[in-house]
């Protein structure tokens, strides 16, 4: 019986250590964060557990807004970043050549610089005295009393660029992949470029796609840095809500009901995203 | 371009005006991709820039906003600025916690999923994988209602511990993929020449998964340090680096920040080059 | 990364593990209860009137003199050197609800924050006093506290001063780009209103600031704050936001704008506003007639901070030449009455200056705000909402 136990133990005794310190500082928080939204209190009475729903129904009607801007700026700044992505990954991957690890530094680089560094940078570029909005307001794209900062565009163009290399990974690891030949074959079968790219590379590289776009779309969603920072009080996020009823309201119940409901909210759209694509499995 | 390719394409394009159309888009459309490919390099690193730019800048009052003129005083003195060092050291010490214990909880669970089958192996992948899969705002609010709830005092042990936490998935899936590629041959190999279990991780297995381990320690640790939101939910009166950013960017973010995070991002990018470089080579 | 499919008996475990996991926060509950966070009553503990080697403040940012050329900090500098004592200044207080959420977790639990002396802003001190979070003064340490401003000695959480001392006071009115804008205004209802200014103002995200000075527009009075008052405050407000007129709620960070011309104006503050106009004379302060806001920052010692040394450092800092210095580089309200006459010997200029010395005129249109509503969750949440969060 010992040797048996000695057989079986080997994996048990490896993840152990680890899945029983993810189960404290993960599943149990993630338990509490439960718990939590179910209190009620304030601050200078304390807070108990009372099994109080309606934390969860108040905070959907009352922010209801920012829950729908928050997926709204995540799903655009996620369709932007595919649609840069893309085409860059591609062109690396298949006619980068000797420049590849060099091209994919120069992707990962902004990865480098501190989060919130990159935010300022662009407070920096997209202020109103700078180059980028001096030449729009010479276009009749920008007014001239309109600013880029404090808008929408801002807070989308922030987290495009955030989460990018998050996208750009995945998708560069599929695309790295692709079989040459099958390319070459839809080629003597006189496809045109158009009808290759639709019918055999995007098919091919959809795993690496739908990696990408979750593994942006779910931090952008949660983010509240960007709208801080780049946005106004209109385009405040669901981000900024929980970071305020938490670190400045100190309303806990409320916060922690908002943070289950972002939860549910962004698995919602995974699963509707996972099932639109029609594919149940992403090999990595 | 080989001989049978050109005659793929010959035959492809065809021959004759309508075939020079065809070889004239198709160069085109190359180009197209070229000068794209170019023009999001350059958005890419454009906020790089900006950021190693202003660390030069010598503002006129608190604001490092506009550009009024060099200076090299900035990188001369670059902890000029009070907490700023205070700030930066407290991460780098956080930072090599999490690396450290990150990789000692992480590598051993990889290699249990990556070469073992036992109960309850997809619920561990799945709980490996869903802090990755979780917004950074749900994670911190998670565990700042643990300490809440428990009456643990947030500071520089809870940010360890946070950040020891969501490293790990991170160091796991890297030294996993490692794992997979590996040739399970040379293990075996050893087993047939008499050495037991831990000989064979000892001898073989663990040199080879040695850079893995090396990557996912660097990159663990360079999670740590840029960490914010998590951070900011459990740090009590800690600051650690980006806190700082994020409190003087209320008032004005000094040039000095600036300097200091170029020199995190060209310490990071001498690590990654040498990382190919050695990949390259082996 | 493999998720495999997910057929219907899967569906159905996962669904009753999730089900069952959500019986764990009544469990939970019931052990736990929920987050404490009463306070215990304070015991008066007798003073060791003894200096300790070292003192730790936590303030705000660029609250403190210093010499640019060897980033020293020359009043900090004597002190260390007069009393033999080191002094950490640290400058973590960037907001008073984020420095609040910072230290609340240690107080409540009952152990001290490593810190002797804080600053917040008067009404955050109020609060923390009402959790018991503050220890008293050693007044007889700190006879010059004789010199404090009338204005400021009686406070209406903290009568007698027992338990804080202010650190600076500072108006809070309208900073303006005279030439940009045109004409002068004539107080904040003018800014949100004049449709010419779109887009091209700031406020500040602090009730006090901000509410204040519409209330004192409206004709109320804001150290008295109700509903009522209240509401009609937000009401301007909220029509501000709505039409696109005001650019956002900043915090410190007005400053920046304003000097660049993004903004042309905003609520600010005195001395930020003296400082930016040193180098762009077209920034001008104005008070309105209907009255500006005084914010006060307050020195305290929280639990756990050594008693004694605070007590020195406050005196010492409540000496009228120390001030002097002080003002000459942070051009605020001092709190201490012999600051001007000092201020004459050393830089005669800034000791007319009338909105480091206002005279009894202006004295007369500064109002603090209610601590009440600061603290006030409903307040707190209602302004949070109006500001988008």
């Amino acid at each position: 019986m010992l040797r048996r136990l000695r057989e079986h133990a080997p994996p048990y005794a490896l993840a152990g250590p680890a899945v029983l310190f993810l189960l404290a500082f993960f599943a149990v928080p993630a338990l509490y964060l439960v718990q939590t939204a179910l209190q009620s209190g304030s601050f200078e009475t304390g807070y108990r557990f009372d099994w109080a729903w309606s934390n969860l129904s108040d905070g959907v009607s009352a922010y209801a807004p920012q829950l729908v801007r928050s997926v709204a700026y995540a799903g655009a700044a996620t369709a932007l970043g595919l649609l840069l992505t893309y085409p860059l990954m591609y062109w690396i991957a298949r006619r980068g050549g000797r420049l590849k690890p060099l091209l994919l530094l120069c992707v990962v680089t902004p990865f480098f610089v501190t989060f919130l560094m990159r935010t300022l940078a662009w407070q920096t570029i997209l202020q109103d005295g700078g180059a980028i909005v001096s030449a729009l307001r010479a276009t009749p794209l920008l007014g001239d009393d309109e600013s880029l900062l404090a808008t929408p565009f801002a807070v989308i163009c922030g987290l495009t660029y955030n989460y990018l290399p998050l996208m750009a990974l995945p998708l560069y690891a599929t695309l790295e992949r692709l079989d040459d030949r099958m390319l070459e074959a839809a080629d003597d079968l006189y496809s045109t470029p158009a009808a290759t790219f639709f019918r055999v590379t995007l098919p091919l590289s959809l795993p690496g796609v739908i990696a990408g776009s979750l593994l942006m779309f779910i931090p952008a969603c949660g983010d509240y840095v960007n709208a801080a920072l780049l946005g106004s009080p209109d385009t405040s996020m669901i981000g900024n809500v929980i970071q305020s009823k938490f670190l400045v309201v100190a309303d806990y119940p409320t916060a922690a009901a908002l943070s289950c409901v972002v939860m549910a909210v962004i698995l919602a759209v995974v699963i509707t995203w996972v099932r639109v694509l029609g594919a149940w499995r992403l090999t990595g | 371009m080989s001989a049978v390719a050109g005659q793929h394409r010959a035959r492809r394009l065809g021959t004759g005006f309508t075939g020079t159309v065809r070889a004239l888009a198709a160069a085109l459309r190359r180009r197209a991709l070229d000068v794209f490919g170019v023009a999001a390099i350059a958005y890419l690193l454009l906020p790089v820039v900006v950021v190693i730019a202003f660390s030069f800048n010598d503002p006129a009052g608190r604001f490092n906003y506009r550009w009024t003129g060099f200076t090299f005083d900035n990188w001369a003195r670059p902890f000029g600025v009070p907490g700023l060092a205070d700030s930066m050291l407290t991460s780098l010490e956080i930072a090599a916690i999490a690396a450290v214990a990150g990789c000692l909880l992480g590598t051993p669970l990889a290699m249990a999923l990556a070469r073992h089958r036992f109960r309850g192996r997809a619920a561990t992948e799945g709980l490996v994988l869903l802090p990755m899969a979780t917004p950074e705002v749900v994670l911190g609010a998670s565990l700042l209602a643990l300490f809440l709830n428990l009456g643990m005092p947030t500071g520089f042990g809870t940010i360890a511990l946070a950040h020891t936490m969501f490293v790990t998935s991170f160091v796991v899936i890297t030294i996993r993929a490692r794992l997979v590629d590996l040739d399970r041959n040379l293990e075996a190999a050893a087993a047939d020449l008499g050495a037991g279990p831990i000989a064979t991780f000892r001898l073989v297995t663990f040199p080879l998964i040695l850079p893995s381990i090396v990557a996912a320690a660097l990159l663990a640790f360079l999670l740590s340090v840029d960490d914010f939101v998590i951070t900011n939910f459990n740090s009590g009166t800690t600051v650690t680096f980006p806190l700082y950013v994020w409190g003087s960017a209320r008032v004005g973010v000094p040039p000095q920040v600036n300097v200091i995070g170029s020199m995190l991002l060209l310490a990071s990018l001498l690590v990654a080059a040498l990382l190919m470089i050695r990949r390259r080579r082996v | 990364m493999t998720l495999e499919p997910i057929d219907r008996r899967g569906l159905l475990a996962r669904a009753a593990v999730g089900l069952g996991a959500l019986t764990v926060p009544g469990a939970l509950g019931a052990c736990g209860g929920g987050i404490d966070t009463r306070r215990e009553e304070q015991q008066a503990a007798p003073v060791r009137r003894e200096l300790a080697k070292s003192l730790v403040v936590s303030t705000w940012p660029f609250y403190i003199d210093i010499d640019e050329k060897t980033d020293e900090r020359p009043t900090l500098e004597a002190f260390q050197e007069r009393f033999d004592v080191r002094v950490r200044w640290i400058e973590d207080i960037n907001s008073n609800d984020e420095f609040f959420a910072k230290i609340r977790d240690p107080l409540t639990q009952g152990q001290d924050i490593g810190r002797d002396i804080i600053v917040p802003t008067e009404y955050m001190a109020a609060r923390m006093h009402e959790l018991g979070w503050l220890v008293p003064l050693d007044r007889p340490s700190i006879p010059n506290a004789a010199g404090l401003d009338p204005l400021l000695a009686d406070s209406a959480w903290d009568p007698g001063r027992r338990y804080s001392l202010p650190w600076q006071s500072f108006i809070t009115a309208i900073g303006y780009n005279r030439a940009a804008v045109g004409r002068e205004l004539s107080g904040i209802t003018d800014m949100l209103t004049d449709s010419r200014l779109r887009n091209r103002i700031t406020v500040s995200s602090s009730q006090e600031d901000t509410l204040g000075l519409i209330m004192l527009d409206n004709g109320d009075d804001p150290a008295e704050v109700t509903d009522a008052s209240f509401d009609r405050a937000v009401a301007v407000l909220e029509r501000a936001l709505d039409t696109g007129q005001v650019r956002r709620a900043a915090g410190n960070d007005y400053a920046a704008a304003l000097a660049q011309g993004d903004v042309v104006a905003s609520v600010a503050y005195s001395g930020d506003v003296f400082q930016l106009a040193l180098d762009n004379p077209d920034l001008e302060f104005l008070i309105p007639d209907s009255g500006a806001i005084l914010g006060t920052d307050v020195m305290c010692i929280p639990r756990g901070g050594d008693v004694y040394t605070a007590s020195v450092f406050m005196n010492y800092y409540y000496e009228a030449a120390v001030q002097a210095e002080l003002e000459a580089y942070l051009t605020l309200i001092s709190p201490v009455t012999g600051t001007r006459a000092a201020m004459r010997r050393r830089r005669p200029r800034l000791a007319d200056n009338p909105y480091m010395f206002p005279d009894e005129a202006t004295r007369a249109k500064l109002h603090g705000y209610d601590e009440r509503a600061l603290n006030d969750q409903d307040y707190r949440s209602r302004m949070q909402a109006v500001l988008g969060v």
